[in-house]
């Protein structure tokens, strides 16, 4: 066995249930399979915020006002949405 | 904006999903400056792999802590950091790939693993965990550190740090790493290891990425178990300490962590740090100091501890 292999194998054997996460990422799951919730995702990591405690609340929160509630169904009404009152969720400018 | 112009991209390809896998699977990382998605001011490489990633493409997305620690397995490996993006995103592919995983499964493990333990070392306490056997100021080994409460079930904490300054009794921290979808979840995979771990060890932890774990504190609460929260920066935070000795078996303990874990502060009290450690074939522990090693002389001083045997003590010079 390579010495690369082995010191790859000795980060991956830490993080149990990685395979799962990744199934379902590369599936397009993420989400609950929402895409809406996916681009604004990346849209918030785009911004270099920290991911675990400031984008996945936000997300969460945009799930909350405009995507269960049915405001924003899909992508085009993402697109189509009003930027004003995406901001009062997102209060950054460029996400 | 960023969000609403993607949006605006994908949505003339289709429905949600098939627009984002379409659009996955017909760009690539070459031509991404060329992209539609790539052309959206403010969204950089990181954004584009990240994107691709959710629309099914095994890759990495160049991010600060995924640099980090692939450039840091490259270093242990003997081998240059890379610091182009580009560049980087295909070496961590190749790494994956020749080392038999998935680049997406590369990329998600590095937000959660190599924190805990720096968190430990930098406390001053040995650390007995998976990682490169060169690596470590006071421990240096590759193995974790082996339990087993019944004859079927081998246990092995994913960070297990210990402390003999202070009481004449080994003081000990085990960790219980697990990543999930969710932080909540991650803490949910974590529980039945963590809580068979409180038989053996006095202060328990689930490690997870950072994230509220909503109703699943209460159960941390209820078991007595810390909490360590890793965010994506790798920066590790106490959310909850442990509870001492929350179902402890003082018998379980001398008989299945005393033995194996006096060797490594006996040798580092007599020898000084570094100490190389190992797991035996029995699922015991060896440790070794390297005394003298030149062209001409060798010489060593190890022992080891396996369920079938006593405590044993060797030196070899050559």
């Amino acid at each position: 066995m390579s010495l690369l292999k082995r010191v790859v194998d000795s980060y991956m054997h830490k993080v149990s249930g990685i395979a799962e996460h990744c199934d379902r990422c590369l599936r397009s799951e993420r989400w609950d399979g929402k895409v809406v919730l996916m681009v604004v995702d990346a849209a918030f990591t785009s911004i270099g915020l920290n991911y675990f405690t400031v984008v996945v609340p936000k997300v969460e929160e945009f799930n909350e006002k405009f995507v269960e509630n049915g405001r924003i169904r899909d992508l085009e009404d993402l697109a189509k949405a009003d930027i004003d009152e995406l901001r009062n969720v997102w209060r950054n400018q460029r996400s | 904006m960023i969000a609403k112009d993607i949006a605006s991209c994908l949505s003339m390809i289709g429905d949600d999903k098939l627009a984002l896998r379409t659009w996955a699977r017909n760009t690539s990382l070459e031509k991404w400056r060329e992209d539609p998605i790539g052309k959206i001011k403010g969204v950089g490489l990181i954004t584009f792999q990240y994107l691709r990633m959710m629309g099914g493409i095994d890759t990495v997305m160049p991010d600060k802590i995924v640099k980090r620690v692939i450039n840091e397995i490259l270093e242990k490996a003997g081998s240059k950091p890379i610091s182009g993006d580009m560049e980087f995103v295909k070496k961590a592919e190749e790494i994956a790939l020749t080392c038999g995983y998935r680049p997406v499964e590369l990329c998600w493990m590095t937000w959660l693993v190599q924190p805990v333990v720096s968190y430990f070392e930098k406390k001053g306490l040995p650390v007995i965990a998976k990682r490169d056997s060169r690596n470590g100021d006071i421990l240096r080994g590759k193995d974790e550190f082996g339990v087993s409460l019944e004859e079927s079930e081998f246990l092995r904490p994913g960070v297990l740090a210990f402390d003999w300054r202070s009481d004449p009794l080994i003081t000990t921290e085990a960790v219980e790493c697990k990543l999930a979808i969710s932080s909540g979840r991650s803490v949910v995979g974590a529980l039945g290891q963590a809580a068979s771990y409180q038989i053996l060890f006095d202060h328990v932890y689930v490690a997870v990425q950072s994230g509220e774990i909503g109703y699943r504190e209460s159960i941390l609460s209820e078991l007595g178990l810390g909490w360590i929260s890793v965010d994506k920066s790798g920066n590790v935070d106490i959310r909850r300490f442990p509870e001492h000795r929350r179902r402890f078996d003082m018998d379980q303990f001398n008989e299945q962590v005393l033995p194996r874990l006096v060797l490594p502060p006996a040798f580092l009290e007599v020898f000084g740090r570094p100490i190389g450690y190992g797991e035996t074939r029995e699922g015991g522990i060896w440790v070794a100091k390297e005394l003298a090693r030149d062209p001409d002389t060798h010489l060593q001083v190890s022992s080891w501890f396996d369920r079938t045997e006593q405590t044993s003590f060797s030196y070899m010079l050559h």
